[in-house]
């Protein structure tokens, strides 16, 4: 059984009192539950449920309403790369998806077979004029592209004991995703009208395969 | 009614005066003018999603739902229209879209309101032509099951269970197109008022499991009743199929009583109507008529010293009252003590309470007999020593589970009366002399007082199982009959 | 468009207007511009401690004066906005910041939140002054993550010194500000879905009316406003309203951030007068198309605003009225810039993917239509359009507007519209796949042995 540690926990206190109900502190206190365990599973959302007096079903309805909030079938180290317009446009979005497909094996919606990476599309992170933008878990980047991006991940590799040839025969995993990621057969072609490049993927809209999480009923 | 504030408004030129605090919407239905609605229900909270209640209000430049729109005064409201069957109809036609338009073989099929509402403002070919949005199907709990695609997530069941049932296992999940209804990992949707949630779900997303497949709703035949599993007297509406088996149990609108819920106690408990049902009436355990029954009955009743009554709270007001007349004018020294099944603590919900009293007519008892406490009449029954040469036992409870106080009555009486259903535990008691087959509360008329003290009355929904009578009717017949040997 | 400038200047308090430079902006680019030391340095704070004990209805009345207009996107004039505010109902007022910023195209809360948050607090304190309301709320979407850590170190440092907290200013007014972290929802930058949010909830939209200045978070009169409208509060209550009024035009006073993004030599933030041209953004702030290539479209108030052509550039200044007479919105002051090279049809692909992932899913309008131009848009954009289509995106589109609690559906729908109405000839030319009976007929001959199978398995089981 999983519990707060002490300093979170008077950290949580001091949300519930100054929200104005214990309901209004959860988005805060499931916050402390991603810090405290690394991602918010059920464990984490019945402690959530417990501190805010609301009901589980409640705190669940939350934290898969809220796209930002880590969760168990995230990878350790988890990619979010922008792909709305803005970041979309030239192919921005595409090379930093390629380069982390190129570094991890993963592309969008899918982590590496020892849980390490995942990488995930999602929507615009309000920095548009530095285009890509790329958030790893807490950490912000701009214009994070090609040697950046690569530079980036090798450290990361480095950190974790790894280098990207441990990956390069491995397939990856599809992690279980209905809103958390977007569509993977997305592919942006601003760059010209004429013969653009083209994704044959399949249809985006099938039901999740591959569920990590216990399935329902 | 005259000290709440009220307004004049205007429903398509029909003026109506309703209270000021109230909703468009319900000013309409109150009224009789309908207005299509999904997620709007009377007793729960307004969400205002599902967007079909669309109504024009004189000086707003578009429809607005009438659920959420407050009267005020002077207000006019169109309910029809161009404007107004536009809104309705693309709404229908974005509710349909990733509908998987199962009907064939969806238990909602027949009273759904996705049917109803797209007879009358739905398109007459599909538009959509893309792959639609599957969702999850899953057993909710041991009476409800879920089929995700269907539901339109208008939340009136994760409304209902946060705001009436007060347990709160329902909630929304993911966002968007993908959302659903779901338990929390490991929860089940186990309380006692579980499948109204299969009720208030306009669609086919949230079922009964005790009734799926069992039949089409259009081979149902639905007449109103009341519910006799405890002193709440819930109204019902009890459905049965073409050869008269009741299929389901379901709760009717009565704001004094129950609004519009009951508990799944009450819905699942209409097996015994068919079970174990005594057949013809038995004297010293044989069959025999009626006739030869009742006059064994009545010399049993006129000739052994020290006879009694015992009758119990399940019995109709009539009953109860026929009881009364016969002993009172042929029988005067036979003394009448009533019993009841046993209860249990109240289950209370934030918007509905379940009596723990699990006696229809407990009331009726103290008002026409006078018996003020039915345990305590059976006690002091029950502690007498002297042999009782008569018991006449007006029992009728299903699932009755013998009480020691009954056990001793029984055990010191020499013949006893038996006015029953069914063969149980009593009718294999050893000494009952003569037992009369009656009726379950599913096919008799009668009368119950609930606990409010609110009398109200029902009728027979099924015809007969078996050869049973009505127990106020072989009373009467006796009493008859006693009044034909006095004049004779 | 300059007759407007005219007459802003003919209202007499600001005769000669002061050439304009950057003012929330003005000290984002120095060094440790977002701490204590450096706001107290340039005079941080004296406005909100000089105005403790006036009357807070003078405060109110300067922001009417100013004619400041909410910077979020709708545009709503801040000042009318704080009048409306339910008096005497006993329950507590709040103050709802909304630094959701989740509209793409839009990045100016940012520059505020991390380099200069002591401006925001100092307009959170005169703002919840004038209002009355002894709880601030600010609401940072959850992506902002070094924003939150710079705010929450603002606040803090604020509240060391007496700033908010208790009696603050050494005076009797108490002020809570509380940081809340969103998580990722777009619709949490609608306002009652950010009050919901605040609340503890799924992010949904409420049902107006009641607005939330007469019912807004936990049923209590509440003021929304946007980050950049708080930041130019501190300002206006600074210098005056007249201060404010000698930029802009008649309808659209003042300065206000723009972010421009897309094919522009020089992206970024700019603080400019309302009132200025579109092209003016273009060619001076943003240094010119990127590469020489043509305009083709702008975007110019986020990704909900309707998208303009070249030619309706040209016309265009950067103010609410111009804007909406060109038939799109100024919006959150998101500038997109898109040169001839763009497929349009995978832009508003791309559009329609945000906001099918985005909805709420609360209206069924909503939730279903944002799925449904998705699915379309990505058919053409895979050439896979069908005859009738281009008129069924319009149809949905169409459908969606107007029908929904908040503007979402809206939000949606007008960009489709606009594409439809300035690109229809890119989305006629996407129209190539085999009708949809021809394929059905396919679809036919394949569902045959399964359904033979099926009948098995009943027999099987009768």
């Amino acid at each position: 059984m999983k519990t707060l540690s002490s300093t979170r926990l008077e950290k949580a206190e001091a949300y519930l009192t100054e929200y104005p109900t214990k309901r209004s502190a959860l988005l805060m206190v499931l916050r402390l539950i991603e810090e405290e365990f690394g991602h918010i599973d059920d464990e984490g959302m019945a402690i959530a449920a417990d501190l805010c007096e609301v009901t589980t079903a409640h705190v669940q309805g939350m934290v898969t309403f809220y796209t930002h909030y880590k969760r168990p079938y995230h990878g350790k180290h988890r990619f979010m790369v922008c792909a709305t317009l803005m970041c979309a446009l030239d192919g921005n979005t595409d090379e930093a998806l390629s380069a982390i497909k190129a570094k991890l094996g993963i592309g969008p919606g899918e982590k590496t077979t020892d849980g390490l990476f995942s990488c995930e599309k999602v929507e615009c992170l309000a920095d548009c004029d530095r285009a890509p933008v790329v958030q790893k878990d807490n950490e912000h980047f701009c214009s994070m592209k090609g040697e950046k991006l690569e530079g980036y991940i090798d450290g990361l590799l480095q950190s974790e004991g790894k280098s990207a040839a441990d990956y390069k025969n491995e397939g990856p995993v599809r992690m279980d995703s209905r809103v958390q990621t977007l569509p993977v057969h997305f592919n942006f072609d601003g760059e010209n009208t004429r013969g653009a490049r083209r994704l044959d993927d399949k249809d985006p809209y099938l039901p999740p395969r591959n569920t990590t999480e216990k399935p329902r009923g | 009614m005259s000290d709440v504030k009220t307004v004049n408004i205007k429903v398509d030129d029909k003026p109506m005066t309703v209270p000021a605090d109230w909703t468009v919407i319900r000013a309409c239905q109150t009224n009789g003018v309908e207005v299509p609605h999904y997620c709007y229900h009377p007793d729960l909270s307004i969400a205002g999603n599902c967007r079909i209640c669309m109504v024009m209000i004189k000086g707003m430049p578009r429809p607005v739902v009438a659920c959420a729109q407050p009267v005020s005064e002077g207000m006019e409201v169109t309910t029809t229209g161009q404007e107004v069957e536009e809104a309705r109809k693309s709404v229908m036609e974005f509710m349909l879209i990733n509908h998987p338009l199962d009907c064939p073989e969806c238990d909602q099929a027949g009273e759904c309101r996705l049917q109803n509402y797209s007879y009358e403002y739905g398109r007459d070919h599909g538009r959509f032509h893309e792959e639609k949005v599957v969702k999850s199907k899953a057993t909710m709990g041991p009476n409800v099951k879920y089929w995700g695609s269907r539901c339109i997530v208008c939340t009136r069941c994760v409304r209902f269970s946060d705001e009436v049932s007060g347990t709160g296992e329902l909630g929304v999940i993911y966002r968007g197109d993908k959302s659903e209804i779901a338990l929390f990992p490991g929860k089940e949707l186990d309380n006692p008022l579980s499948m109204n949630n299969a009720d208030i779900c306009p669609v086919g997303a949230l079922v009964s499991s005790d009734f799926l497949y069992q039949t089409r709703v259009w081979n149902l035949t639905s007449k109103d009743s009341l519910c006799p599993d405890c002193s709440v007297g819930c109204n019902t509406r009890v459905d049965s199929d073409k050869k008269g088996y009741i299929k389901r149990i379901v709760p009717r609108r009565n704001d004094a009583v129950n609004k519009e819920w009951m508990c799944d106690y009450g819905r699942l408990s209409f097996p015994y109507v068919y079970e174990n049902r005594l057949g013809r009436p038995l004297v010293d355990g044989k069959a025999t008529g009626w006739k030869e029954a009742r006059k064994a009955a009545l010399d049993l009743l006129g000739g052994t010293p020290n006879a009694a009554a015992l009758i119990s709270a399940w019995n109709t007001n009539e009953t109860l009252a026929a009881l009364k007349s016969l002993l009172a004018n042929h029988f005067p020294e036979i003394r009448i003590s009533g019993y009841a099944n046993p209860g249990r603590a109240d289950e209370v919900f934030p918007g509905f309470t379940i009596s723990g009293d699990k006696n229809p007519n407990r009331a009726g008892l103290r008002q026409i007999l006078g018996i003020e406490d039915a345990e305590a009449s059976l006690a002091q029954l029950a502690e007498e020593k002297s042999k009782l040469g008569t018991l006449l036992l007006v029992h009728g409870i299903p699932q009755f589970e013998m009480s020691e106080a009954l056990k001793a009555v029984l055990d010191r009486s020499e013949n006893v009366i038996l006015l029953d259903f069914a063969e149980s535990g009593l009718t294999r008691y050893g000494n009952v002399a003569v037992a009369f087959p009656t009726l379950t509360h599913y096919e008799k008329n009668g009368t119950y007082i609930n606990r409010k003290g609110l009398s109200q009355s029902f009728r027979s929904v099924v015809e007969p199982f078996g050869y049973g009578r009505d127990e106020s009717e072989i009373l009467q017949e006796m009493h008859r009959e006693m009044e034909r040997s006095v004049k004779a | 468009m300059s007759d407007d400038k005219n007459t802003s200047n003919a209202i007499p308090a600001a005769a000669t207007p002061e050439p304009f430079s950057p003012v929330i902006l003005r000290h984002i680019h120095e060094e440790g511009s977002h701490t204590l030391a450096h706001y107290l340095a340039r005079g941080g704070y004296e406005t909100a401690k000089s105005k403790m004990g006036t009357d807070p209805q003078a405060i109110v009345q300067t922001v009417i004066d100013s004619g400041l207009r909410g910077r979020g996107g709708a545009g709503f004039p801040t000042g009318k906005k704080w009048s409306f505010l339910a008096k005497g109902t006993g329950k507590p007022i709040y103050l709802a910041v909304n630094g959701d910023e989740s509209e793409p195209g839009t990045f100016k809360d940012r520059h505020i939140l991390e380099k200069d948050p002591h401006q925001l607090l100092e307009g959170v304190i005169l703002t919840s002054y004038a209002i009355g309301s002894h709880h601030a709320f600010i609401y940072l979407r959850g992506e902002f993550i070094l924003g939150y850590e710079r705010l929450q170190q603002a606040v803090d440092e604020a509240m060391a010194k007496g700033f908010i907290g208790k009696k603050i200013f050494g005076g009797d007014f108490d002020l809570t500000v509380t940081v809340v972290r969103g998580a990722g929802a777009y619709i949490c930058g609608e306002e009652t879905g950010m009050l919901s949010s605040i609340e503890g909830g799924r992010g949904y939209p409420k049902i107006k009316p009641p607005f939330p200045a007469v019912s807004g978070a936990f049923g209590c009169p509440t003021i929304v406003n946007n980050v950049e409208t708080i930041a130019a509060v501190t300002h206006i209550v600074k210098h005056g309203a007249a201060w404010h009024k000698q930029w802009g035009t008649e309808m659209s006073p003042g300065f206000k951030i723009f972010c421009l993004s897309g094919h522009v030599n020089k992206p970024g933030v700019y603080e400019v007068p309302l009132g200025i041209p579109l092209t003016e953004m273009i060619e001076v702030y943003g240094g010119g198309m990127r590469g020489g290539v043509k305009l083709k479209a702008v975007i110019p108030g986020g990704l909900s605003a309707p998208v303009l052509t070249a030619a309706q550039v040209a016309d265009v200044t950067l103010d609410y009225e111009s804007l909406a007479k060109a038939g799109s919105m100024l919006g959150s002051g998101g500038i997109t810039v898109l040169d001839e090279n763009v497929d349009m049809i995978s832009a508003i692909y791309n559009t329609m993917r945000f906001y099918h992932h985005e909805s709420c899913g609360q209206c069924t309008p909503c939730r279903e239509g944002t799925g449904w131009l998705e699915k379309l848009a990505h058919r053409f954009h895979h050439d896979e359009g069908r005859e009738g289509e281009v008129d069924l995106l319009g149809d949905v589109a169409k459908n969606m507007r107007g029908r929904t609690i908040c503007v979402l559906a809206d939000a949606a729908a007008m960009p489709m519209q606009s594409y439809l109405q300035h690109f229809r000839a890119d989305f006629e030319a996407r129209v190539k796949a085999a009708s949809w009976k021809e394929r059905t007929r396919s679809y036919k001959d394949e569902i045959t042995p399964k359904a033979k199978a099926s009948a098995k398995v009943r027999t099987e089981n009768p």
